[in-house]
């Protein structure tokens, strides 16, 4: 599969669930507090915080991002890139954790093909 | 399902914000990929998991404390890397392996004429190269400072690894068409700026190639010299930083490359050395500003500035600073170097005493600082009294106002893309950097430089009224892009021709500046370009210097031609004629400053360049005398070996002909002995030249000869010993000089029985 239709494949299963797709915002962010967009989240960062209200509750995006702290790993290791894509979806309020995982193992297994028991789920246990 | 630990699945997007605890999903390769360890699992940082996807639940936010403050509602955020997933899609080895690396890698396999070159530059140059044209197409520029340098550092690394692997020629920008071609479609700005980014690609990777081509050959002298320690001196990666703009981690990676260490503890002290001599050589504006950054500002009030209207004022002592010998008054006349304008100097008096303040500067919550002399004679709550130097004011304020006339004239001429970027004025000049990409044409030059003393000569008032941000905006002031002004903005306005907010001084009516010369246009990183200028008496003087600059040239170069039209008419050339040649005359300087008084920057252009005309017509009759003399030189030379043919002995079956001649340059001689070779086709000539200063020789060897072992240099050398002095050349010729001209007769017997006795490969 071409990245191109890996794009658009993504992009359309999260509109099929309801998601706004939005376009990738600047390499260069609104945000004065980060110096380059490092993730899809970034232009959704007044929502998360409650600043705005957003006109959606669900989004999704192929944002650019740039992260420079990999950059020795570059060319060293199969996966380490300066820029890169990340495909993202976003929900503001509205699903939570157990929606997420779901869309995200549906979308892996019976979308793009991949053998289920090639993929692992790390969970995190938080405590106060 | 594994469990993590906590570091690796806390995440955020940045030291402060929200946040939350993650889910990340991986894709397993198997264990032929695993390291092994008993312990490999998910986030092990072998092989064999690739994390594809994260899934981040926010719940807290992050303030600057660092505590987590809970979300009114709960988020969700997930990101997946587009180049892992489609490696596993396409089941491809790497990342680089996928449809959106290879054909970058491809195109750079075809610059590089390695067979195999090594993998790990290709695949640095396609990473940065994606970044690069990116960034670009986003309106970063190549800078110093912040995004900007990291865009200059990625195309750096990129041109690096480029010419480790033998790309020769400048190449960033056929990789960035191939990155635009390839995701154009995605990324709309790709395809709209593709032109804007290619250019910005262009500049900086030939700016990067001079640097760097400098640089290496230091670098190769480095490796040379460091051979059995295998590290830099770091005082040498100093230099070569200090001395050459190299950067300091170019040099670490090229010296990894070759198997090299750098001494980065070393490096590290000599900058701080560096740092130190900045600070104790003077006062360091920066330096002293964050000083009184430090201290305790609260209680002191914001100064009054009263220095728009009055030239003098009192005041009071409000605070003292004794270690930076800075002095705050609650009121002051003395600009506070700002909005590119610098900081007034002049006179504060305290009692009888008068004090001289070197510089004012501000910039802190309105309290403006008076660097003094001496802080001794201040007391807080004292009474003083201050004057400006008005003389200093008065020529800034000229080259304030014409930076507001260049910037609108620039516009003008060039068009709106023009941006101010930055400015520096002072009594004695300024400086102006706007965004526009190319060079001006001396045509744009020329119109941009009558432009602004067409209004000078307008004598348009300069209008200063206070507004709100918002009617400025409506008006269509300029104004810096990031600059903040606060509700009340100073609005300078020169009749509906230029509107700008700005905070400094001016003169009140734009005849005041006299005179407007441009003295260069040039670029100071890509994309930004700068202006000199310089105005009113300033520029008058410049042209009346350099005026005359041209006359002093001219007469010196008169005096070669002179000297040296003599010497053709001894040698035999033809007569020379006084009235062929014009000294620059009184009348014709006076006109280069009836120009200036006249505003007239057009003709005060045409003045000059008529003058550097006329030094370069010298300049070229001097090359085509001296072309004669030599020409007649090597015909008397000529004469002197004349009947040479007949007159060569034979040494040993070699045909062998010697002669001392008068005086004559080293090429004189060995164009004659060049015209002699074709008619002795084998043997040796040698050709003597007896110069005021010293003693020269020229041999020359046939081919035949120097096949079967006669070397000039090593014959040279015998004739050189003998007179005293050294010789050396290349195979066909060679040449000795040495002092004792009573001795070239000796020589030339020392050379003969050398030959005598010789076999000929010694
Ligand atoms: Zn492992
Ligand atoms: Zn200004």
């Amino acid at each position: 599969m071409k990245a191109k239709d890996v794009r658009k494949k993504f992009l359309q299963y999260f509109q099929e669930k309801g998601h706004q797709i939005v376009p990738s915002s600047s390499l260069v962010p609104k945000d004065p507090t980060v110096l380059l967009t490092l993730a899809g989240m970034l232009q959704f960062k007044p929502l998360f915080l409650g600043l705005e209200k957003p006109t959606y509750n669900r989004a999704t995006s192929v944002q650019k991002c740039i992260r420079m702290n990999d950059i020795e790993n570059v060319g060293n290791t199969s996966r380490h890139h300066t820029f890169f894509e990340m495909l993202g979806n976003f929900s503001f309020g509205d699903y939570f954790k157990k929606d997420a995982i779901v869309f995200a193992w549906v979308l892996l297994s019976n979308g793009f093909g991949i053998a289920q028991e090639k993929l692992w789920i790390a969970v995190f246990f938080f405590f106060f | 399902m594994v469990k993590l630990g906590e570091d690796n699945n806390f995440w955020a997007a940045g030291p402060t914000g929200p946040c939350g605890p993650c889910s990340e999903i991986y894709y397993d390769f198997g264990e032929k990929f695993g390291c092994g360890k008993p312990d490999c699992k998910p986030g092990c940082d072998c092989e064999r998991f690739l994390e594809i996807w994260n899934l981040v639940f926010i719940e807290f936010n992050r303030n600057e404390k660092g505590e987590l403050l809970p979300l009114p509602s709960k988020n969700i955020d997930t990101g997946m890397g587009l180049e892992r997933i489609c490696r596993i899609l396409e089941q491809a080895p790497s990342n680089f392996d996928t449809d959106l690396f290879k054909p970058l890698m491809d195109r750079v396999k075809h610059l590089t004429h390695m067979k195999e070159p090594p993998i790990l530059s290709l695949r640095i140059i396609a990473d940065h190269a994606r970044a690069v044209t990116h960034l670009i197409a986003d309106g970063v520029l190549p800078s110093n400072e912040g995004r900007g340098y990291v865009l200059r550092r990625l195309i750096r690394r990129a041109v690096l690894h480029g010419k480790f692997i033998g790309v020769e020629k400048p190449f960033l920008t056929e990789l960035s068409k191939e990155v635009i071609h390839q995701n154009g479609e995605v990324y709309p700005e790709l395809i709209e700026h593709s032109s804007y980014i290619l250019k910005v690609l262009e500049a900086e990777e030939g700016n990067f190639r001079t640097t760097l081509d400098k640089g290496l050959d230091l670098l190769q002298v480095l490796f040379q010299s460091s051979r059995q320690s295998k590290k830099i001196p770091g005082e040498e990666a100093f230099k070569l930083h200090d001395t050459f703009g190299f950067p300091f981690d170019l040099t670490v990676e090229i010296a990894k490359e070759n198997g090299f260490e750098v001494d980065k503890e070393a490096f590290d002290r000599e900058m701080e050395k560096q740092r130190e001599k900045a600070r104790s050589a003077g006062i360091n504006k920066e330096d002293l500003l964050s000083a009184i950054r430090k201290m305790d500002l609260t209680k002191l009030k914001p100064t009054k500035f009263l220095g728009y209207e009055k030239m003098e004022t009192d005041a009071k002592v409000a605070e003292i600073f004794p270690f930076q010998q800075v002095v705050v008054l609650d009121q002051t006349i003395f600009y506070p170097e700002g909005g590119g304008q610098v900081g007034d100097t002049g006179i504060i008096t305290v009692g009888d005493k008068g004090i001289r303040v070197t510089n004012t500067l501000g910039a802190i919550d309105g309290i403006i600082f008076h660097v003094v002399d001496d802080v001794e004679d201040f007391k807080i709550g004292e009474r003083v009294s201050m004057r400006l130097d008005i003389a200093k004011r008065k020529a800034t304020e000229t080259h304030h106002t014409a930076t507001h006339l260049l910037q609108a004239a620039l516009v003008h001429v060039l068009g709106k893309q023009v941006k101010q970027a930055g400015s520096m004025v002072s009594p004695q000049r300024f400086r102006f950097d706007f965004t526009y990409l190319e060079a001006l044409t001396p045509e744009q030059i020329e119109k941009v430089e009558s432009l602004v003393n067409h209004k000078i000569k307008e004598d348009l008032e300069v209008e200063i009224s206070y507004t709100s941000l918002e009617e400025a905006k409506q008006l269509g002031a300029t104004a810096l892009f990031d600059e903040k002004y606060k509700d009340r903005v100073r609005v300078v306005r020169i009749n509906e021709y230029s509107i700008e907010l700005c905070g400094g001084t001016h003169v009140k009516h734009t005849g005041e500046i006299g005179f407007f010369r441009l003295i260069s246009d040039s670029a100071i990183s890509a994309g930004i370009r700068r202006i000199e200028g310089v105005c009113g008496q300033e520029a008058k003087i410049q042209v009346i210097y350099e005026g005359k600059k041209y006359r002093d040239e001219l007469n010196e170069l008169l005096k070669k031609y002179r000297f040296l039209q003599v010497e053709k008419e001894k040698l035999g050339g033809s007569k020379f004629l006084e009235t062929d040649i014009f000294e620059i005359a009184g009348t014709e300087l006076d006109n280069l400053s009836r120009a200036v008084d006249r505003k007239d920057s057009v003709s005060l252009r045409k003045f000059l360049q008529h003058l550097a005309g006329r030094l370069e017509w010298v300049n070229d009759r001097i090359k085509k005398v001296e072309k004669e003399i030599e020409g007649l030189k090597v015909g008397r030379g000529w004469e002197e070996v004349a009947g040479f043919e007949n007159q060569t002995e034979d040494i040993k079956g070699i045909s062998f002909y010697a002669k001392v001649l008068t005086s004559f340059p080293s090429h004189v001689l060995k164009d004659i002995v060049d015209k002699m070779r074709p008619v002795i086709k084998s043997g040796i000539i040698v050709l003597a030249a007896l110069n005021p200063d010293k003693a020269l020789f020229v041999i020359s060897v046939s081919d035949d000869l120097t096949k079967t072992g006669f070397h000039e240099g090593h014959l040279v050398k015998i004739l050189a010993e003998v007179v005293g002095g050294r010789g050396g050349g290349r195979p066909a010729l060679a040449e000795a000089g040495g002092l004792d001209k009573t001795k070239v007769n000796e020589a030339i017997t020392k050379l003969k029985e050398h030959l005598n006795n010789a076999n000929p490969l010694s």
